[in-house]
């Protein structure tokens, strides 16, 4: 029987919730893809969508009429997609590349997860809470822990609030404990 | 089964009406069994609906490690290879049902495939799309079939 990983199901599970609109008080995510590549980072999950959600007669007409029509994104990576372990330098790597995207497909925004398999360590702490761009979002997420560290920018806030990537980390843990 | 039930129901309130109709002109509107005789709509009722669904809607698609068919009703809607294709993703319709999306080009050229009117789970058949758009899947025989549900 095949063996997945942790931080694999993890990402699953996330895709899993989005599908399902966990992040439509904040963004219409309608494109869901696995093994994207970026330059020169895999992201393991990118998703596409908008700030303008499709719905049906009523609602479709009040997105029309009252909200902006942004192109938004997320990336997600976790520690075992990269070689070896995630270090500052491939996070910062991840960082560019993922703003590098922001660029080319004139994205309003984006959020970028990183999702670890063991502790957040120092330097993430650090890199991450400091982290103050508009358009990107950071967080990292530790599946081992449900430890998650988030930039202090709207867009960063947002993984916490809207994504409900607390919760999810919280069912990781749950689910890992059990 | 919703989609099933749209389809019935018109045709088990059509078939009450008749077998009222029927039991009121023959002067037995007062039969103590006028309710079993009714119940008799809803299995003909549905049964009418699920074969003008399976003729018109029933979405099938097969697929081998090669090339994969859609079929509507019967009728074949798409046929193609894997290899033509470079990218797959899940894509939402304005329902918020998770299709599949195939590109020729990424950002360029697509083709849709109906999943969600079948019994496939979103996230495994997109795995299993893309090792075959990948080329890393080992040959299989068989040919698996996904089916409305």
């Amino acid at each position: 029987m095949a063996t997945v990983s942790k931080t694999r199901d993890t990402v699953e599970l996330l895709e899993r919730w989005l599908i399902g609109g966990r992040a439509r008080w904040v963004a219409d995510l309608r494109e869901f893809f696995r093994g994207f590549r970026i330059r020169e980072t895999t992201f393991d999950l990118y998703v596409r969508g908008g700030t303008r959600n499709r719905g049906f007669l009523m609602s479709r007409f009040f997105a029309w009429s009252a909200l902006p029509d942004y192109h938004v994104a997320l990336l997600c990576i976790s520690s075992e997609s990269v070689r070896s372990r995630m270090t500052s330098e491939k996070l910062r790597k991840a960082i560019d590349d993922a703003l590098y995207h922001v660029g080319q497909e004139e994205l309003k925004w984006a959020w970028l997860i990183a999702f670890l398999d063991s502790e957040v360590p120092a330097w993430g702490v650090s890199l991450v809470s400091r982290y103050d761009r508009q358009e990107l979002g950071l967080s990292l997420a530790s599946t081992a822990t449900g430890q998650v560290v988030v930039s202090a920018n709207q867009i960063g806030r947002s993984i916490r609030k809207q994504l409900g990537l607390n919760k999810l980390m919280e069912r990781i843990v749950h689910d890992k404990a059990n | 089964m919703s989609v099933l039930a749209a389809y019935s129901s018109p045709f088990v309130l059509l078939v009450a009406i008749s077998i009222n109709v029927i039991l009121a002109s023959s002067g037995l509107s007062t039969t103590p069994f006028k309710l079993i005789l009714l119940s008799a709509s809803f299995p003909i009722g549905f049964g009418i609906g699920k074969i003008i669904y399976m003729k018109r809607s029933n979405v099938e698609i097969t697929f081998d490690e090669e090339s994969f068919q859609v079929f509507k009703g019967g009728k074949i809607l798409l046929h193609d290879n894997w290899r033509n294709y470079r990218l797959v993703s899940i894509h939402l319709d304005q329902y918020g049902r998770p299709d599949l999306r195939l590109y020729k080009t990424p950002n360029g050229d697509f083709q849709d495939l109906p999943i969600s009117r079948t019994n496939a789970r979103p996230q495994e058949f997109r795995d299993y799309v893309q090792t075959m758009i990948s080329g890393r899947r080992t040959r299989e025989s068989n040919l698996p079939v996904v089916e409305a549900c």
